[in-house]
């Protein structure tokens, strides 16, 4: 009986607990605040990345430039230019702009090759 | 002997589990939103986002498509709030070239008339870009045609980093003598500084490196305090200390400048006026 009763405190904190996260979730409204670059909607993050690509036209920094790409995809830094591109065109990027974005794109393709192929290949001894 | 104590413990249970659930829910497992606009991001977010919009400025010159970036924050006053960062990173000596940009944004925001030379682009630009479609596998190109003469297309050869010259020409002079403002007697001894170009108008953004005679270097920026001009700067004066300034990055320097006596005060020590010295280019 002891057993049960437990078990039945359990389950109900359980229920409370999902509650309290549903109601917490979706029903309780608070202003969007503190987001971060990376929550930013496409559209927004394809025009950061053409201020990147802007910024690298002149400065040619492309660790820099890889750095800030980061900022709104940080495992996949090349992904975001490729978004971008895509959504550049969709939204009618002049050729300029495109061209902006796509110069930033081989040069980051070329770096992470140039990191890649610079790594040490780790020999395991017999 | 039974003890009948009904079902109140699943009551309790329920309500402990909702508290901790919506504690849960604004804490440590708060919601992640996606497709947010650059109103909603943090405070350092939006500072790396106008650190951004106001490099991109330097890089293509475009003042309207710069105020309609800063204007997606929905700030009260943009141009404010990015003068206070641009100060606050000079202050904390932060990135130098950060701040000048900010100080030209802040310039560009105040000024909508105001114009700047985009930095040169160290990528060789390509005749004509025709985009392609988007493939059915999600990934994209943009195909670049070559220019006429049909020369390769563009090599990422690393380049030394470009210091952005906003303002390009022959280098500031000092125009006339140094103004001693007495009267009235300000609040505060001011070096005060306005830099024009060749044809009047005032610059934002120039680099001003101060120096005094028994050490220290401190630089600061022209556009700081649009509301005065785009092309003033000012820097507060130490009584008795003689200062070295340049304008730019190869302007004279001119020396010997320090807070003029304006007489005694009420109590009968001595008080100090400011300084105004105008730099043009010739």
């Amino acid at each position: 009986m002891q057993n049960k009763r437990q078990i039945g405190f359990m389950i109900a904190i359980l229920i409370g607990l999902a509650a309290g996260l549903v109601i917490g979730w979706l029903l309780i409204k608070t202003p969007i605040r503190n987001a971060s670059l990376s929550s930013l909607r496409g559209d927004y993050q394809a025009d950061y990345v053409l201020m990147v690509a802007e910024k690298f036209a002149v400065d040619q920094d492309i660790l820099t430039a890889t750095a800030l790409l980061r900022d709104i995809a940080s495992s996949d830094p090349a992904a975001s230019i490729k978004n971008a591109l895509i959504l550049g065109q969709q939204l009618g990027y002049s050729p300029r702009e495109l061209q902006l974005i796509t110069l930033l794109e081989t040069a980051v393709g070329a770096s992470s090759s140039n990191l890649i192929s610079a790594t040490p290949s780790v020999e395991v001894a017999p | 002997m039974n003890e009948k104590r009904g079902s109140w413990y699943l009551l309790t249970g329920l309500i402990i589990g909702l508290i901790i659930g919506l504690i849960l829910s604004a804490t440590a497992l708060p919601v992640q939103y996606i497709n947010t606009d650059p109103s909603t991001l943090s405070d350092d977010a939006k500072a790396a986002y106008r650190i951004m919009v106001a490099q991109a400025y330097l890089a293509e010159g475009d003042g309207g498509r710069a105020r309609a970036r800063l204007a997606l924050l929905q700030e009260v006053n943009p141009a404010e709030v990015v003068i206070a960062q641009a100060q606050s990173m000079l202050a904390e000596s932060g990135n130098d070239a950060s701040a000048r940009a900010l100080a030209l944004l802040a310039a560009a925001v105040s000024e909508p008339s105001l114009s700047i030379t985009p930095l040169p682009m160290l990528t060789p630009m390509a005749a004509e870009v025709i985009p392609a479609t988007p493939a059915a596998s999600g990934t994209s190109s943009a195909e670049i045609t070559q220019g006429p003469t049909g020369t390769p297309g563009a090599t990422n050869t690393p380049r030394p980093t470009a210091t952005p010259q906003p303002t390009l020409g022959s280098p500031y002079v000092m125009s006339g003598e140094p103004e001693t403002i007495c009267d009235p007697l300000p609040a505060v001894s001011l070096l005060q500084i306005i830099v024009l170009d060749a044809s009047g108008q005032a610059v934002p953004g120039v680099r001003v490196e101060i120096s005094q005679a028994s050490g220290g270097i401190e630089t600061f920026y022209t556009g700081l305090y649009p509301e005065v001009s785009p092309g003033y700067a000012d820097y507060l004066f130490l009584p008795d200390a003689v200062y070295t300034i340049r304008i730019g990055e190869s302007g004279q320097p001119v020396t010997g400048l320090s807070a003029p006596l304006c007489g005694n005060d009420a109590e009968n020590k001595p008080a100090y006026g400011s300084l105004r010295v105008i730099f043009t280019q010739p």
